[in-house]
């Protein structure tokens, strides 16, 4: 089981469809994939976990990099289709309550195209 | 053309000609003795050409002192004539004969006979004339004792006075009187005409006084005499008259003359009548006397001229000889002065020439002369400073090339840091893409191994480089069957890589289909054989071992056969027959084997990268080294047996490079006892509050006796690499299928505490073990964790994360162990001597 990811531009924003295992081996794999979400002022990225089985505290490091970047750069960072495990890693490291997610991907991608 | 050559050039040619011998001469020289040389030629020169003057003077002075002795000699010869001539007076008379005179007849005599002459002398008859007075006198002397004749005795007297004046003249002309050209006259006078006179004045008297006819033509042939004499006497007279005529003898002459001609009167008178021969008597006395004085006046005055003569003939000679030595004196005072000169010129020439040949180019010659040397000096000046600047200019070029060829290197050295970095950019991109090869191959070898009730099987393959050509394979068959296998292809590197994973894909398609050993072996090769560009080959040894009964059927294709170690100890290796390698050419047949596996027994499989590992004396692991470690190995659990071969080969190779890829696989039969007790063992509900924590070394597995209250879910063993982790959680995901939730928990712990001990514990260090157990009770799920880092407690050292802070304030380090204490129930950790050991409780309660 290993990490892939796939991003699409949706209505200009950002879709970045994740799968598979992110933990240490896979961290820098992913960290790659948000490298440059943020690259432009006011970038908006909907990141889909929807297909991620397993994320470790290396995934959230790479997830707490994006949204800062996203806030330096004034755009928004959505999350959105946690599964319930993946959701508690993010409960118990307190990440949901300074980054913004939502249940699945349409319904981010209506609140970031508002 | 020739003949056009100018005289101008031809002139100096034939000078040089002409001068070759003295040049030749001159350049075998030193200047002192050139200098010697030309002074000595003129010194000889001087004294060449002074020489006749000195000798001439010399030769006159002694003429002169010849002249000198001749007067002497008149003086004397005079005295005795005037006796003589006094006697022949006194014929008739007394005989006055004295002896006085006698003496100075016998001295005249004597001298007459051996004249004491110098050799400048001319000769004479001096002997012969003495010998004719010897004997004239002698006559006179024998005439007067026999008889007394007067007209005899005068004849006799006079041939005696004769001879005497004969022997004057001779003594004049023997002392060169008569060659003088100065007093020639004079001597004429002195030798001859004034004795003649003498003789003359008295013979007429005496000639008168006998009175006899015969005589008187004597008196009258005297007249003649005297009067003859006259210009005779007044040219020699001439010659001796100084300016002042101190001695009168001009005077005397006159007086003298005017005598004669007054007895001449008184001569003529006795003629005429002979009665007055009385008065003639005394005037011819008076007239001898008188002729007598002026002849001795006459021979002084001519002496004093010789002596005054000699006196500047001794002067000139003393001036001819100081001119000489003057010049001589001048002449080497001069050469000594040039050659001083010069040879400090030449002195100052050659220390500056050695000065400058000895590297002080500063030096310049300084020479205060005007000659041809200065000239010279000035010459070696110019050259010098022209060296010199030459020098510089050779200097200047010399830096200026180093200068191009230092910014040369310097642009060279640039060029080839360029190169390097891109060198180094190429080689870190070859050696990413090699890891990431290296992963890929690791990937497609399996990494969970069965580990049941009754056997548990594990592998591991260590490549020698980045890439590895051998491999191992396992896999379930029908009815609890498994396949499993150890292959080694031939090379390593990139082409035995891929190789490796055509074969292995090769071999794991066919043994799905069920076939036998031998028969799988078989269409492999045919397959391999048939796609084989690079003509590798593989060795492999393939197993399948029926669990339930222990049996097991196996073919080997030119692979080391396998180990079977018995429960008891015993190590044997397995028969095998000797069938070729796969894939060096299709058709070829493998047999089949069959080995039973007893309860305890183990089979090892293993490539010869493990016995033909080489420590640094270059000496092989080996065989020997295999079996024993075989035997005395006693772990029961084939990871942690794996481990300790690994660390076996490992311990024995030292730190030297491995030179081939290790591969082993073990497969370890449980023993009936084992067995039993795993299946029979009740879990027990009680919370686990007694832990051994002097677990001891990882490799020291639980003794099943331990276990009583608890089953062993997983063992795993990975290595210190964060993507060992991702095969970690599948068998944990396999060990806890019915619990997936704690299953997540459990690997997101994992994760995180592994994680924590590569990078903090180990740094980094790749090829470390860690060792992971799962335990269940029915309450209590305890997981162990050990490795072998120095001291580490993730729970103390890691700081606590401030949950409620922003996006900017969240730090990123921290969370993990926060995370696990979160999810679990317990957590500890602890070091007991040889790593950290950490142990985690989670209930299994919903």
């Amino acid at each position: 089981m290993s990490f892939e990811h796939d991003i699409n531009d949706e209505q200009g924003t950002r879709l970045v469809s994740l799968k598979g295992r992110i933990d240490s081996a896979t961290a820098s794999a992913f960290e790659q994939a948000t490298q440059d979400l943020f690259a432009t002022p006011n970038a908006r990225a909907l990141l889909d976990f929807s297909a991620v089985d397993y994320i470790s505290s290396a995934g959230l490091r790479v997830v707490l990099m994006a949204a800062k970047r996203a806030k330096q750069a004034q755009g928004r960072l959505l999350l959105c289709g946690m599964r319930q495990h993946v959701r508690e890693v993010f409960e118990i490291s307190g990440f949901l309550q300074i980054i913004d997610s939502v249940a699945d991907r349409s319904e981010g991608l209506r609140q970031l195209n508002a | 053309m020739s003949a056009a050559v100018p005289a101008t050039v031809r002139a100096p040619y034939r000078w040089s000609r002409v001068l070759a011998p003295a040049s030749w001469l001159s350049g075998r020289l030193s200047f002192s003795r050139k200098f010697l040389l030309v002074g000595s030629v003129m010194l000889v020169t001087l004294a060449l050409l002074s020489w006749p003057l000195l000798r001439k003077a010399g030769q006159d002075a002694q003429n002169a002192e010849l002249e000198r002795r001749g007067l002497t000699a008149l003086a004397q010869q005079a005295a005795v004539l005037d006796t003589l001539v006094r006697q022949r007076g006194e014929l008739n008379g007394e005989r006055s004969e004295t002896p006085a005179a006698k003496a100075k007849l016998q001295a005249l005599l004597a001298w007459a006979t051996s004249p004491q002459l110098p050799p400048s002398a001319p000769p004479n008859t001096l002997p012969a004339l003495g010998q004719r007075l010897q004997q004239q006198w002698q006559q006179l002397q024998d005439l007067g004792t026999q008889e007394d004749d007067a007209q005899r005795r005068f004849a006799a007297h006079t041939g005696t006075i004769n001879a005497l004046l004969a022997l004057m003249r001779e003594s004049g002309r023997a002392h060169r009187l008569n060659v003088d050209p100065r007093l020639d006259a004079a001597f004429e006078m002195l030798t001859h005409r004034l004795p003649l006179v003498m003789e003359t004045l008295t013979k007429q008297q005496d000639a008168l006084a006998m009175s006899s006819d015969s005589l008187t033509s004597y008196a009258v042939a005297a007249q003649v005499v005297l009067s003859e004499a006259t210009p005779a006497l007044h040219a020699g007279m001439q010659q001796l008259l100084t300016p002042d005529d101190r001695a009168g003898l001009q005077a005397q002459l006159d007086e003298l003359l005017s005598r004669i001609e007054r007895q001449q009167d008184a001569v003529d008178k006795v003629l005429e009548s002979p009665q007055t021969l009385a008065e003639l008597r005394p005037i011819a006395g008076a007239n001898l006397t008188q002729a007598q004085a002026l002849l001795v006046a006459s021979t002084a005055q001519a002496d004093a001229m010789l002596q005054e003569r000699l006196t500047q003939l001794r002067r000139s000679q003393w001036q001819v000889g100081a001119l000489l030595v003057g010049a001589m004196a001048a002449i080497a005072y001069l050469f000594a002065g040039i050659y001083v000169s010069t040879l400090r010129s030449l002195r100052r020439l050659s220390q500056g020439t050695q000065d400058f040949c000895a590297g002080r180019l500063d030096t310049r010659i300084h020479i205060d002369t005007q000659d041809e040397l200065v000239l010279v000096a000035g010459n070696f000046n110019t050259v010098a400073s022209e060296v010199g600047r030459l020098l510089d200019v050779i200097r200047e070029q010399n830096e200026s090339r180093q200068r191009e060829l230092e910014r040369l290197v310097q642009l060279r050295t640039l060029e080839l840091a360029d190169k390097n970095d891109q060198l180094h950019l190429a080689a870190l991109r070859v050696q990413e893409e090699l890891a990431s090869a290296r992963d890929m191959q690791q990937a497609i070898l399996p990494q969970h191994f069965p580990d049941t009730t009754d056997f548990s099987m594990q592998a591991c393959m260590h490549p020698a480089r980045e890439l590895g050509g051998d491999f191992y394979d396992c896999f379930a068959l029908s009815e609890g069957r498994w396949g499993f296998l150890v292959a080694d292809v031939a090379g390593k590197g990139v082409g035995a890589a891929f190789f490796m994973a055509v074969s292995r894909t090769v071999l794991q398609d066919l043994a799905q289909d069920e076939l036998g050993p031998e028969e799988v072996l078989g269409r492999a090769n045919d397959l391999l054989s048939g796609r084989n560009p690079m003509e590798l080959f593989v060795t492999a040894c393939y197993c399948i071992y029926d669990p339930r009964d222990g049996s097991l059927a196996y073919a080997s294709a030119g692979h080391p056969p396998p180990l079977l170690r018995t429960a008891q100890g015993e190590v044997l290796n397995l028969d095998c027959a000797n069938d070729i390698a796969l894939g060096v050419m299709p058709g070829m047949s493998y047999s089949r084997r069959h080995a039973h596996l007893a309860y305890g027994d183990t089979l090892l499989l293993y490539t010869d990268g493990i016995t033909e590992a080489f420590d640094a004396a270059e000496n092989a692991y080996g065989e020997k080294h295999l079996i024993s470690w075989l035997q005395r190995n006693q772990e029961p659990q084939a990871a942690a047996k794996l481990v300790s071969l690994v660390r076996d080969v490992a311990d024995f190779v030292g730190g030297a490079e491995p030179s081939d890829d290790l591969t082993a696989l073990l497969l370890c039969r449980k023993a009936r006892e084992d067995c039993v007790a795993l299946s029979d063992a009740h879990p027990d509900s009680t919370a686990p509050s007694a832990y051994p924590l002097d677990l001891g070394a990882m490799t020291v597995s639980h003794a099943p006796q331990e276990l009583n209250n608890k089953t062993l879910l997983l063992e795993h063993t990975l290595l210190s690499r964060v993507e060992e982790i991702a095969h970690l959680a599948e068998a944990v995901d396999q060990a806890l299928t019915e619990r997936p939730d704690v299953a997540f928990a459990v690997n997101l712990c994992l994760e995180e505490l592994l994680t924590n001990t590569i990078q903090h514990g180990l740094h980094g260090a790749p090829n470390r073990l860690i060792n992971v157990r799962l335990s269940r009770s029915d309450e209590w799920l305890e997981i162990i964790v050990k490795d072998d880092a120095p001291p580490f407690d993730p729970f103390v050292e890691a700081p606590a994360p401030s949950l409620e802070a922003g996006v900017e304030e969240r730090a990123v380090g921290g969370l993990g162990v926060h995370m696990v204490k979160t999810m679990m129930d317990e957590v500890r950790a602890f070091y007991d001597g040889s790593g950290n050991l950490i142990v985690l409780l989670k209930t299994l309660k919903r």
